[in-house]
Formats: structure tokens, sequence, C-alpha cells
């Protein structure tokens, strides 16, 4: 062989040799051995914190099966699932099944040799295991706390469970386990929002949201994938109440979980009305509401709703095909031709006999003998008086809150209204004085009668 | 002279002082013809199919009146409410009257059309001529009335607003002895975003982290709890445990000093952690010292002969050690006799 020829034999050969070591790494043993867990060999299978106990204690053989001593080649002693459950306790009795059990890879989450964490899984934490299936709570804002710890365990079972989403317990116990103070409050409340009981991911998302509190959406938006009712009232009605249809709208009067005012308002009516009412308010369309304490404020006589704190009486709240938000028609003018439609309003409280009726002894004081007094002012076919040609609407300092004055043009005519015991009598800018009298009645000559 | 004339200035004074003081209770009346503290009239009402109610003065039963009118807004609703009412009271105590007089021409027709078991919970009684409804001088509709034993008129509240059916029932329960003192109704919610609220559930979270031995994230959390409540007891306590399991003993004996616990198994369990700390940073004799003093307010508690256990065996002293970890075991099972014969 020449010498170029050799040299190059040489370096094939030692080309050869640096491969087939590399090749075979560590020189593999080609016997039987006692541990596979060695400094030399698979070293790394037992350095983390936690070692799966067949890896300390050297029984590699637990697992894995030797098929050829020389070729150092192995199989696993069982297949999938099976082979986890020599040993540990079949985690899959429940109802749902967590996927990777189901398909036996209990290895997609369990490192079989060691681990940072107790549990053996592959990532250092739950939520690092987690995330690389289940997006859920990445990101969000405002994060539920067993998602800003990072354990998803604390809600849902790893293995399997009875329940839906593979929770650890029906949804709403889960929650009143850290949210104790909430549970034992809500017991002592009568008014309770029926999500608040029973179904609390209704609206909080359980991972975490956009919104504080977790909040699916803002109200009056979460409120409204409900309440499609009020929804159309509050969108759809000719007189809307801004403060229904503003952000936060719903939760300027409603709690969300409990209260022990019916509606689950937050106070009595009046007082949620009074935040905004207080003052002048002006509309949307540009008319100006007037101050409703300011009506109200020192009056000795209010209207029954207004004593009762609860403005709902004559106003709907959401909004309402009527002026002023009433709940049911009512006259906007002094004067108006009487029919019993109209007064819709005021006959959802006072019997409508009160202004049908032209003789009576039970239905009302305010007659002259058994001559009802009502029928003689309101029920007219042109020029009927509507009450609040008398009656203030909302208070006055005059008993049955009969108005100080009444505006006529831009006079202000003072009504004087007296009551006596048995009657009483006015002198308006309307009439004459009359006065009148249950047990002796008064009489006028017909030209001047109030009956006319 | 001009002492009488004061004087009787000030006599007006008074006078007009008084009207505007009960000025506010002058436009509240609920009816026109009897008012609270009034005896209740006897009065008799019978409907077309013949059914006939009573109230006299030869019985003491309370009574329950609600006037409605036949055109009353959301009638269903409150019935359904009344009924709900004395169903419950019904189940609390003996017999008493709660009736609902109908005025106006609807009434007999609304009251043909009434379901039967509601009647029979909360009967009706029809008024379509007004004369009930004058006889006590009702305004407007729904008024109820709530009248003692003794026949005196307790309550009366016209309008159905927020408190109308929640007062009715708080004032027949207190009619009827149920309630004591203040039978109005209170304005209250539920925010659980309440200091206590928050720092409970931030405290749930720390145990059950904690069971997961997830300690740095259980202390975070009760970091939390600590600012909402700086002085919580139960708080303290748990960061205390937390401190000792994650070897923190001078933080824990730190944080324990500043517990003012009041009951005896808090202070039994300040003393507990103080010597679980102890005990890790080698002062064994301090460690038992407080643990026989907790041992003096919580003789059975497991915990504390465990750690006592902890202790000896420290020292060396197995027979010591095992006496107490028995006792421990006892205290958890209840049979000392054959925990004690299980290691024979």
């Amino acid at each position: 062989m020449t010498g170029i020829g050799r040299t190059c034999g040489v370096a094939a050969a030692a080309i050869a040799l640096i491969l087939a070591v590399q090749a075979r790494g560590e020189e593999r043993p080609t016997s039987t051995q006692k541990t596979c867990v060695t400094e030399e060999c698979h070293a790394g299978y037992a350095k983390k914190p936690f070692v799966h106990g067949p890896v300390g204690l050297g029984d590699c053989k637990s697992c894995h099966e030797e098929v050829d001593a020389k070729a150092h080649t192995y199989k696993l002693t069982r297949e999938g699932r099976d082979l986890c459950e020599y040993c540990h306790l079949d985690q899959t009795t429940k109802k749902n099944v967590h996927e990777p059990l189901k398909t036996g890879k209990c290895t997609d989450c369990h490192d079989p040799h060691s681990s940072e964490s107790k549990a053996m899984i592959r990532e250092k934490t739950v939520a690092d295991l987690c995330v690389k299936c289940h997006q859920t709570g990445k990101d969000v804002q405002f994060p539920h706390g067993p998602v800003a710890v990072g354990e998803c365990t604390i809600c849902h079972s790893p293995h399997s469970t009875d329940h839906a989403k593979l929770l650890v317990d029906e949804p709403t116990n889960l929650c009143f386990s850290c949210h104790v103070v909430t549970k034992d409050e809500l017991s002592q409340f009568e008014f309770v929002h029926k999500p608040a009981k029973d179904d609390c991911i209704g609206c909080h998302n359980p991972h975490g949201a956009a919104n504080p509190k977790m909040l699916k959406a803002d109200a009056p938006d979460l409120c409204f994938s409900c309440h499609e009712d009020i929804r159309k009232l509050a969108t759809d009605s000719k007189h809307k109440h801004s403060a229904v249809t503003e952000n936060g709208g719903c939760l300027h009067c409603h709690t969300p979980h409990a209260s022990t005012v019916e509606f689950i308002l937050k106070d009595a009516p009046i007082t949620l009305c009074e935040s905004c009412h207080k003052d002048q308010v002006k509309t949307a369309d540009g008319k100006v509401v007037p101050s409703f304490t300011q009506q109200v404020e020192g009056k000795k006589y209010p209207h029954g709703p207004v004593a009762q704190k609860d403005c709902a009486g004559c106003h709907s709240t959401h909004g309402s095909e009527n002026f002023r938000l009433l709940i049911k028609d009512y006259p906007q003018l002094f004067y108006a031709p009487f029919s019993p439609d109209k007064y819709a309003l005021c006959f959802s409280c006072h019997p409508e006999s009160l202004v049908l009726t032209e003789r009576t002894s039970d239905l009302t004081d305010f007659r002259n003998g058994d001559l009802n007094l009502h029928y003689v002012h309101v029920n007219k076919p042109r020029q009927g008086r509507t009450c609040r040609a008398c009656h203030a609407t909302h208070a006055s300092d005059l008993p049955k809150h009969i108005r100080e004055s009444v505006p006529y043009g831009v006079w202000n005519l003072p009504i004087q209204y007296q009551k006596t015991d048995t009657g009483g009598g006015c002198k308006p800018g309307c009439h004459q004085p009359f006065t009148y009298d249950r047990t002796s009645p008064v009489t006028y000559p017909d030209t001047v009668s109030p009956a006319k | 002279m001009w002492a009488r004339i004061y004087g009787r200035l000030w006599w007006l004074v008074v006078l007009i002082g008084t009207i505007c003081g009960l000025a506010p209770l002058l436009g509240q009346e609920g009816l026109r013809r009897i008012h609270v503290g009034d005896t209740m009239p006897e009065f008799s009402l019978t409907n077309k199919d013949g059914t006939t109610f009573r109230y006299e003065h030869k019985q003491a039963r309370v009574l329950g009146l609600v006037l409605i009118g036949s055109g009353q807004t959301h009638l269903e609703r409150l019935a359904t409410e009344i009924e709900i009412v004395v169903q419950k009271l019904q189940s609390e105590t003996a017999a008493f009257d709660c009736v609902g007089v109908i005025s106006g021409s609807g009434a007999n027709e609304l009251l043909r059309t009434r379901d039967r078991d509601a009647a029979r919970v909360f009967p009706m009684l029809a008024d379509p001529n007004f004369a009930f409804w004058g006889k006590l001088g009702a305004i407007a509709t729904p008024t109820a009335v709530v009248v003692g034993a003794d026949h005196k008129v307790q309550w009366i509240k016209a309008g159905y607003g927020y408190d109308f059916v929640p007062g009715f029932h708080a004032q027949l329960g207190k009619a009827l002895g149920l309630v004591q003192g203040d039978a109005s109704v209170r304005v209250e919610t539920l925010e659980n975003t309440s200091v206590q609220a928050r720092r409970d559930s931030y405290l749930q979270l720390a145990r059950t982290l904690a069971k997961k031995r997830r300690l740095e994230a259980a202390m975070s959390e009760l970091e939390r709890a600590r600012q909402l409540d700086p002085n919580a007891v139960d708080v303290a306590l748990d960061f205390g445990e937390l401190l000792c399991r994650a070897g923190k003993n001078e933080a824990a004996l730190k944080m324990m000093t500043g517990v003012k616990a009041e009951s005896n198994q808090d202070k039994a369990r300040v003393m507990l952690i103080s010597a679980w700390a102890q005990r890790q940073t080698g002062d064994l004799n301090a460690a038992e010292a407080l643990l026989t003093k907790a041992l003096a307010l919580e003789r059975d508690s497991a915990r504390i002969l465990y750690e006592l256990g902890k202790v000896h065996q420290t020292r060396g002293d197995a027979d010591k050690a095992l006496s107490c970890y028995r006792k421990a075991l006892a205290a958890v099972f209840g049979d000392a006799e054959a925990v004690g014969s299980s290691q024979k």
C-alpha cells in the first residue's frame, strides 16, 4: 500500500472510531444491571427534588422490562394506564375524566422519573403545566385568585370528578368554599339575586375578566343579557331614564347579590332617586326636571307614595311611554275631558268610583252632604279639573296635599283651602269661595252651584 | 303685663313646635276613620257564595287585614306575597286571622276566579259597594292594618311600597309575640366587598394553598389579608404556622408577640406556634415551657401534645415522646388504652 493510501486508511478508521464512540455515548452495558441510575448513566432521572419511588429504590424493572441485555433494549412492562395503575389507584372512577388520563397518557402531565413538584408534574408549577393545553385565564386584567397564584387544582380535579368541567365540587359550593362570608350573609337576606344563590358564573368569569370583579361584561349590558324585558323597556321606550342606560346603569339602584329591600334595591327607593333628583336634572332632549327634594322638603302633607318612600308607586324607573316616566296615563294639562283611561295612574290606587259616583257617603270625605265633590270637579265632558288642579303631586303644606296655589298663565292663584271637622272650603282664583259640609250640606242657588 | 304676654307667646311657640313635630305623621294617615291605638270596630262581611268573616271583640285573636281595590295594580303578586307571609307565620304560631277585603265593582268577579288553595290560606271578602271602605275611611289601596289580640290597632300602612309586605310580616309577627323589639323594616344590602368578606377569601385561599404545600403563595395571600385587617387573630395564627413550616422561625416568633389573643383556644395556639418556632431554633426548654402552659389551657389538644412529643424526641427522650404521641392519638381517636396496647 502506498503512503497516501495508508494515511487515508488510518484517518478513515479514526473517523469511524470517533463516530462509533459518539454514537454509543457512554459505553452501554451488555448485561443485566442492578440499577440504571448511576453517575455515568441516566443520572438526570434522580436529580430533581422529588423522585418517583421505583427510581429512588433503583428498581427500574418495575416499569422497564429487559428485551435484550446485549443490545441494552427495554420495553415498558405494561401499556398505557395499566402501567401506572399497577401501583396507583385507578383515578378514572368518576363520571368525567381528564382527557390525558382517559387515553392512558399519564406521562403527558407526570414525569415518571423525578420532578420539581411533589405531584410529579412535568412543569415547575401547575399553571405552567395546564397552560400547555388550556389557554383559559391567560393574560386577563382581573384574574381570579386561584388563577393568579397558578393553582388550577384548587377548583379543577386533574384526574376525574363527578362534576362538569372537572370541578371538584358543584360550582356554587365551590365558590362558597372560599367566599364563606358571602354564603353566611346570603342566608340572612330575604331578597337574593338568583345567580348569587346558585350560579355565580352567570355573571362572573371564574378564571378572570377584563372587567373589575371578574364580571363578564359591564352593567347594564351584563344585566340585559338575562333581563331582556328590562332592556326593551330601557332602550325602546318613548321616555328613557338615563340612569338605567348609562354605564354602570343598573348598579346605581340595584345590588347584584342580596338586599332586605324588594327587587334587591340598595336602599329605600326615594333615597336612590334623590341621589340624582335632589337637584334639578336636564334630560337628554334638553327638558328640565325640577328638583324633587325641593318640592317635598319640609312639607307637612306628602302624597302617599312619597310618604312611603316609593317613587315606583307612580314612576316607571326603567322607561315609559308616558311623560315624566309615569307608570300609567295621566293628563298633562290643567283641564281635560274626563275618561277613566286618562286617569289610569291615579286609579291604580284610588278607586275610579271616586270620580264616577255622584252621590256617596263612603267613598270620600270631600262631599257636601252626599254630593261627591270629586265627581263635581273632575267628571266633566269638556273642562274636567285634573287631579293636579287641586292636589300637589308630591307634597304640600295643606291637608290632603292640596296645592297652595294653581298656575294660571303667568300668575299663581292661591287656593286657600281650609279643612274643618266635617268639611272644608277654598277660595281659589278659579271660582268664588265655596265651602262644603258632610253633615250639614251647604246650599247654593242653582246659578252658582258647584255642581254646575 | 309683659310677663303675661311673654308667657302666652311661649305657649304658642310650644304649640306650634308640637304641631310641626307631629306634622310628618299628619300627612301619613293610612285611614281616615281609624288610627293606631284605636279599638278596631267589629265587622262582618259575607261573600256571594255565603262565605262570612266576623271580627268580634269576644275573641282575642290577632287580625291582619289588607284592603285591596278591584283595579289594584299587581294584585296577583300582592296576594301571592301575603299568602307566603301567612304560611310562614302559620308554621310558627297559633291561629290568627288574616283576611283581604276587595272593594269595588269587580270584587265579586275577582273572588269567583280565585284559586281555592290560595283562598284557604288568605281568604278574601268582597266589598263591592265600598261600605267597608267607608267604615274604615280608606283613602288608597292597598292598605294593611294589624290589630293586636287586645283589639287595638297596632299598625296601618297604605301603598304597595318596598316595605309594605315585609312591614306587614314584621308587624304581624310582633302582634303574635314572635318578634321582639323594633319590627320596622331595615335597609341592608350584601356587598361581598366588605373587609371581612375579602379578608376571609384570602384566608381560605391561603389555607388551600398551604394544603398543596404552596407555602410562599399562601403567605402572600395572608399578607393581603393582614393588610386589610391587621388585627385579625386568625390570620396572624395561620401566618405564624406557615412561617414555622417554612423554617422562618424568627419571623414566626415576632408575629406571635403581636397577636392579641382573647380566647383560651387562641392563646394556646399562640403558645403552640411560638413553641414550634423555639423548637426549630433549638431552644427546647423554652418550647417545653410554652407547651406546658398551652396544655393548661387546652388539655386535650392533639397538636400541642404532638409538638411536646417532638420536643422530647429532639432531646432523645423516646419514652416521654411516645407518651405524648399516644396521648395525641388518643385525643384524636378517643381510645387511649387501644392506642397504648397497639404499640406492644
